[in-house]
């Protein structure tokens, strides 16, 4: 306990964290205030989108039209047209519905354009919408109607669990990255640049509980930073958003096809897959740090082994099970929204047990030293 | 056995650091540890500390390894003052220290008192000059009454006054029965503190003890060297050395008067007869020759 409050002490106050946690504040506010300064876009992105579209159903109609022109007798150029009509009422239907700011009727006339587009497709006409676009969108707005919760943007969204959520997200990508270059760096081979590990090999400590106390200490840096950072971000979106729902559909792939989770049970997953990252992240650059004994050799071996493991990771994926596989979960949206082939926990155990295996390779070799 | 030291080896880049060391203490005593920069002084303190690996070798200090952590108990090392947490004030060194040496909080407050540190010990070690830093190494090392203390060069950066307080300090500690083994550049100091030194030449060690040193040599400069050593063949050649121009004859030891009627009977031309102190600093100059005093 001494020992972890010594690692604390020496660690916490250095400007450096405190920097980066301010770095990490500004880039959330950022995000806030870009998303926030994007509504109105959204709002007419969508318009044109909804205009684009219909103008695409008047070419389709023509198109038709010109058809029936030549072959008058064509009866499934006719049911196309007729259906394409269809595809237009249900559009305007759609834009009037939007335009009236009116969330549940918006979904509802949103999918009953999917479902004519779909019958559209099935007596053989071609629509400028994918089949897998129409899928999920139908079922994403399907969803957003049973639990009664209003649509929010992918990326551009001020309520407070989609924003939390795209600030977790972009934290667990890169943030992450940041955090251990920034801070980790320097607790353990700057004390041995400096020499003040020196102080520590003295004393009657073992090593392995100057490793645990290094690394209890790193994990609460990171653990502070991450639910720093997602209270901040609750707290901004709550004054300054909206309140959105946590129950909020997030959809995933599966075997069986689409699912939904929520908001929460995916940035409680994500949390835990981000933490499982960061213990196997930091039980490398622990080694690596003993190895090197040099910053900058240590990080410059770190971000290498992250760059090859993101080139093999997907050979990896194609020949090792997910249970064997410690680099599966290093994305973690992707592990969590892509289940289809692996499902999200199944690299848990093979990274805490490589994590494992690091940490006692650091321990033997502190103890040669 | 407080310090067994067997056939230690090591080298850096294909240079030969340490050459067949042996270190064998008994009993409670002050060893100085002396050589030029690069001899490899820090080399064979940290080996004997288990920061450094030796290529070969055998390190007991107090009957343990010391890579045994629980030897630093009654172990302690004064390194240089790059150990120090720059961002950490004295007392939280102290603090820190006195926990992990499982003493009672209070010794932290009586090392303070002990060397008169007490004014700057709650300012952080960035501030510190390097004697402040040399006294809160100090305060570190001596916080848990150590049996053996490894200091290296503990007088760095202290003024006349203060290291007469720390040879204080370093002598009460070795009449309560610490061993100490300093390495340092002051060599008036180790004349005044220590029972042996060790001179580290070429990687090895020759030991050299003080009573010795601090004895009244004869100088006697003769012109053929390989003569005077057979006329001085009957005498106890422990009692003198031949060095290269001229024979060193302890003088409490050997009769002056009959070594001069012994050369002259095998007719030594004798050059020029000196009588002088050697003392650690003497002794300095003639192994290291062209190297300057540190």
């Amino acid at each position: 306990m001494t020992l972890l409050k010594f690692e604390l002490r020496k660690n916490i106050p250095k400007q450096k964290l405190y920097i980066l946690i301010l770095i990490l504040i500004c880039l959330s506010t950022f995000f806030f205030v870009r998303n926030l300064s994007l509504q109105t876009m959204i709002i007419n992105e969508e318009e044109t989108e909804i205009e684009s579209t219909l103008q695409s159903t008047y070419q389709i109609i023509s198109g038709h039209r010109n058809q029936l022109q030549i072959t008058s007798d064509n009866d499934q150029e006719r049911e196309l047209l007729e259906v394409s009509i269809e595809i237009k009422d249900r559009l305007l239907d759609f834009r009037s519905a939007h335009r009236q700011d009116d969330w549940r009727a918006t979904l509802e006339s949103e999918n009953k354009f999917y479902e004519i587009v779909k019958d559209y497709e099935a007596q053989g006409g071609h629509f400028p919408i994918s089949d897998e676009e129409l899928t999920e969108s139908y079922a994403m707005n399907e969803e957003l109607l049973d639990r009664d919760i209003p649509k929010e943007h992918d990326s551009y969204s001020i309520a407070t669990p989609n924003y939390m959520m795209q600030v977790f997200n972009w934290l667990s990508t890169y943030g992450i990255f940041i955090l251990l270059l920034v801070f980790l760096g320097s607790i353990l081979t700057r004390e041995y640049e400096n020499r003040s590990a020196r102080l520590l090999f003295t004393q009657p400590i073992k090593r392995i509980n100057l490793i645990i106390s290094k690394m209890a200490v790193s994990f609460f840096v990171f653990l502070i930073s991450i639910v720093g950072i997602l209270l901040f971000t609750f707290v901004i979106s709550t004054f300054f958003g909206e309140e959105g729902s946590f129950n909020y559909p997030i959809l995933i792939h599966t075997s069986d096809g689409i699912a939904f989770i929520s908001i929460i049970s995916y940035l409680t997953k994500s949390l835990l897959l981000v933490t499982v990252a960061f213990i196997l992240f930091f039980s490398y650059y622990f080694l690596l740090s003993l190895l090197f004994k040099n910053t900058v050799m240590a990080m410059l071996a770190l971000l290498i082994s992250i760059i090859l493991v993101n080139l093999i990771n997907d050979i990896l994926l194609d020949y090792i099970s997910g249970w064997f596989n410690p680099f599966m979960n290093l994305f973690v949206h992707e592990a969590i929204v892509n289940q289809s082939t692996f499902l999200w926990y199944e690299g848990i155990f093979a990274a805490i047990l490589l994590s494992s295996i690091l940490i006692w390779l650091s321990k033997l070799l502190i103890k040669r030293q | 056995m407080i310090t067994n030291v067997k056939r230690l080896f090591k080298s850096y880049k294909g240079r030969q650091i340490l050459n067949d060391i042996h270190i064998s203490i008994d009993e409670p005593q002050i060893i100085a540890l002396v050589g030029p920069n690069g001899s490899g002084k820090t080399t064979l303190l940290d080996c004997m500390t288990g920061l450094v690996r030796p290529d070969q070798g055998s390190i007991e200090l107090l009957g343990k390894d010391p890579s045994d952590p629980t030897l630093y108990y009654d172990v302690s090392y004064l390194q240089d003052n790059r150990v120090l947490y720059e961002d950490l004030t004295g007392y939280e060194h102290l603090y820190f220290i006195c926990r992990m040496q499982k003493q009672p909080l209070s010794q932290v407050q009586q090392v303070i008192d002990k060397l008169d540190i007490a004014t700057y010990m709650d300012k952080k070690v960035k501030n510190y000059s390097l004697g402040m830093k040399q006294h809160l190494l100090l305060a570190i090392a001596i916080i848990n009454n150590p049996k053996l203390l490894i200091l290296d060069e503990p007088l760095n950066g202290m003024d006349p006054s203060n290291s007469i307080n720390v040879r204080n300090l370093l002598l009460d500690l070795y009449e309560n029965g610490t061993t100490i083994i300093l390495s340092s550049h002051n060599l008036d100091e180790i004349d005044r503190l220590t029972n042996d030194i060790f001179f580290l030449k070429d990687g090895e060690l020759l030991k050299e003890s003080i009573e010795d040193l601090a004895a009244e040599y004869y100088f006697i400069s003769v012109q053929d060297m390989s003569k005077a050593k057979e006329a001085l063949n009957s005498f106890h050649h422990q009692t003198m050395t031949f060095e290269q121009d001229s024979i060193q004859v302890k003088s409490n030891d050997v009769d002056l008067h009959s070594v001069l009627q012994r050369l002259v009977e095998f007719e030594v031309n004798i050059l020029d007869i000196k009588k002088r102190k050697t003392g650690a600093k003497i002794r300095y100059q003639e192994l290291y020759g062209g190297v300057s005093l540190p």
